[in-house]
């Protein structure tokens, strides 16, 4: 027991003193949490709203149903959505989208609605879907005006969950501080695991075995230093984005429980990796590629909530999904009970993880006739 | 002479380094790809594709059938899910909305008083989807048409395809963050010589630092070359119209930010003291300047402030310089401003690098 924790009180005090890679573990997280917590805010927001109104160019042909709705379009919407700007025919409304004086143009021709209406915007942008938007609700009520007069009983209902689903934060800074500790965590956790190739490469694991301590023993120690970094990192990510953004990481027990489990699961992943992979510099770059492709499917840089249907699938199978399904949970409000499905599917992993770079590990070590 | 050949050496001695690493190839060529077209998948739906709307059926009457048919000429791509789980996918975030077509609507609008639920989840709010809705059931209600609502989007650009732009966007820009990062990290290539010896013992033979210098920086041009070559056919192939705006429209944007980054890559080298510190500022540059730059998600989706912020990223600019090329002006002209401001940084970061290596001359 007290050549584990002398190996893992090693492993620890050698990221300690290794500044850069302290840099790395907390600095890149970081920055990352205030660009994506500042730069995404508004899609996490219930109301959304642009910071100023969009520049609309009209241009409106005279006509029995164009008139009103052109009408309606210049001075019914509301002014913090829309700035029109009356443009004297379609191409000048178009001269000023192409000459970026206006986001959008709606061209409403004399024939509508037999004629299409034309909305001229940069594709796939905030004001190409809010324009749209806009002009479809105002013809679809002025279409037929008898039409508008009939009630539709419309009853709002809010939805209640039927099953298991991801806690929505409502904060972009709350979810990226928890999205980005997901994805740092294998990072934080390869630091162990490389630093026992290290000391196959240098040597020094070969010198401790010789003094008498044996395969199991050293690799226990790796694996207990490896599992308290990475509590350590989430330890220090929770404290720093508390102090700097504010976020709120819920209940502590519950915090603690899924923090081990957590940990665990990314000290697995690494051993495995490490297993199949014994050389350090190469192990460094291929844990990198892994961890961010993990990160992308998993939500830790997009949210969750807008992957189609495909990724939302994949990212069901991914251990940091679990992570960010947890930890949104207790920051929600939930106690330990709530996130004991992720915890216990982590520490399964884990588990599962640990014998299968057991196995794969001792198979190299033989082949390498380390043993 | 002699010193370029020497700096030529240099740069393809360096390239001939990096194509030996079969791990080079996963992080210069395939996590762009994979990223891109991961990204493209999540922000890039174009204008082709109709908006998803969430249908819960309970009547199954003919003018349940009927709304359903209406919405989906609006055109909706109408997904039919149980109460169930539509109520998941809604308090998860996925969607707003969802319209319940209860049971007992088709009476309800042969008695003239048609009658929906509208399911939401907690960031709802009111749009054009329940409206529609409303306006079918009342079309229904008066025995009308329900032919699909006559709006077109056209790009500002008439040559260009409103479809496949936001794809082309958003492959672009991861592109471009993976051209930083590729190049920044690139830049530990002369601290690892200098860490293994190498560099004083060229200097030692007689070649000029400066030909040292100019054969890292060549070197990064180099692979960002290479990179933007395989980056591109592949892309290219898997159907990013890149030639839609003619050739240069894409290559002077692309030969932009390949100086640009080698600029960057120059600085980081000159500033830095290690190839770990190199490394580091790297992977934190790239990523962070590709968020400010609007690479990932149009500028319009973030705060004004972050707007402005933006200008100090040539992934801003070079945004700018498609934007211009494929949905604006059109190549020429219009991409003057941002391929200046590129070439800017190329410029300044070259300059810092060169003034921060002097000190590895001695």
């Amino acid at each position: 027991m007290r050549a584990i924790l002398s190996i893992a009180a090693n492993q620890i005090l050698r990221l300690a003193a290794d500044r850069g890679a302290l840099v790395m573990l907390v600095l890149f997280p970081i920055t990352l949490n205030l660009i994506l917590g500042i730069s995404l805010q508004k899609a996490f927001s219930p109301d959304f709203r642009l910071d100023r109104p969009l520049r609309v160019a009209l241009a409106v042909e005279e006509g029995p149903l164009a008139t009103p709705l052109g009408r309606i379009l210049a001075e019914e919407v509301p002014g913090d959505l829309w700035a029109v700007e009356n443009a004297a025919s379609a191409d000048a409304a178009r001269a000023l989208v192409r000459q970026r004086q206006a986001e959008a143009a709606v061209i409403v021709p004399a024939g509508v609605p037999a004629e299409a209406i034309i909305v001229v915007s940069e594709p796939g942008t905030v004001a190409a879907g809010l324009t749209k938007e806009v002009v479809r609700e105002t013809l679809a009520a002025l279409v037929d005006p008898l039409a508008a007069q009939i009630p539709v009983d419309t009853e709002y209902i809010p939805a209640q969950p039927a099953g298991a689903t991801t806690p929505v934060a409502s904060r972009a800074m709350d979810y990226y501080a928890v999205a980005m500790s997901a994805l740092m965590i294998f990072f934080a956790a390869a630091r162990g695991t490389e630093s026992l190739l290290q000391d196959r490469q240098t040597g020094v694991y070969f010198r401790v075995r010789a003094g008498g301590t044996g395969r199991a023993t050293y690799l226990l120690g790796k694996l207990v230093g490896t599992v308290l970094t990475s509590i350590l990192f989430m330890v220090v990510m929770a404290v720093a984005t508390r102090l700097l953004f504010g976020v709120r990481w819920g209940d502590l027990a519950a915090w603690a429980v899924l923090t081990v489990a957590a940990s665990l699961a990314a000290a697995g992943v690494n051993v495995v990796l490490m297993a199949l992979i014994r050389r350090p510099d190469v192990l460094d770059g291929v844990s990198a590629a892994v961890f961010q492709v993990m990160g992308f499917f998993g939500g830790s840089m997009m949210p969750i909530y807008i992957f189609p249907d495909v990724m939302a699938r994949i990212s069901r199978f991914l251990p940091n999904r679990w992570m960010l399904d947890g930890y949104l949970a207790v920051a929600g409000g939930s106690g330990v009970a709530a996130i004991l499905d992720e915890a216990a599917a982590l520490a399964l992993t884990a588990l599962v993880l640990f014998v299968l770079g057991w196995s794969l590990d001792g198979a190299a070590a033989r082949a390498a006739q380390e043993v | 002479m002699t010193v370029v050949r020497y700096a030529w050496t240099v740069g393809w001695g360096q390239i001939a380094r990096t194509a030996r690493q079969p791990l080079s190839f996963m992080w210069i060529v395939v996590l762009p790809l994979v990223f891109a077209f991961g990204v493209g998948r999540l922000f890039a739906g174009g204008t082709d594709k109709p908006p998803a709307v969430l249908v819960v059926d309970e009547d199954r009457s003919p003018e349940a059938g009927a709304l359903i048919a209406g919405l989906r000429a609006t055109p909706f791509d109408v997904r039919l899910e149980a109460r169930e789980e539509v109520s998941d996918r809604l308090v998860a975030g996925q969607e707003d909305v969802a319209i319940v077509i209860p049971a007992g609507f088709g009476q309800s609008v042969r008695e003239g008083r048609p009658r929906l639920e509208i399911l939401h989840g907690p960031r709802y709010e009111p749009g054009g989807v329940e409206a529609r809705a409303q306006a079918l059931a009342r079309a229904l209600t008066r025995g009308q048409s329900l032919d699909p609502l006559p709006v077109v989007e056209e790009g500002p650009r008439p040559a260009a395809d409103p479809a496949k732009f936001p794809l082309l966007r958003t492959v672009w820009g991861v592109y471009v963050m993976f051209v930083l990062a590729t190049l920044l990290q690139a830049g530990a290539a002369l601290h690892e010589e200098r860490r293994l010896g190498t560099l004083p013992r060229m200097l030692v033979l007689g070649v000029p630092y400066s030909a040292v210098i100019a054969g890292h920086g060549l070197a990064l041009v180099l692979l960002g070359i290479l990179q933007a070559a395989v980056f591109f056919l592949v892309s290219g192939a898997a159907g990013v119209p890149w030639l839609a705006a003619g050739p240069l429209a894409i290559a002077l944007p692309v030969l932009g930010v390949i100086l640009a980054a080698s600029g960057l890559g120059m600085a980081i080298m000159g500033l830095a003291r290690s190839a770990a510190q190199v490394r580091n500022a790297a992977a934190i540059l790239a990523p962070s300047l590709g968020m400010l730059g609007g690479a990932f998600w149009p500028l319009d989706v973030v705060p004004a402030t972050m707007q402005q912020a933006g200008r100090v990223s040539p992934v801003y600019w070079s945004m700018e310089a498609i934007r211009e090329a494929f949905a604006y002006a059109g190549p020429g002209a219009g991409q003057a401003l941002p391929l200046a401001m590129l070439l800017l940084f190329a410029t300044l970061g070259l300059a810092a690098g060169v003034y921060g290596l002097r000190r590895m001359a001695v």
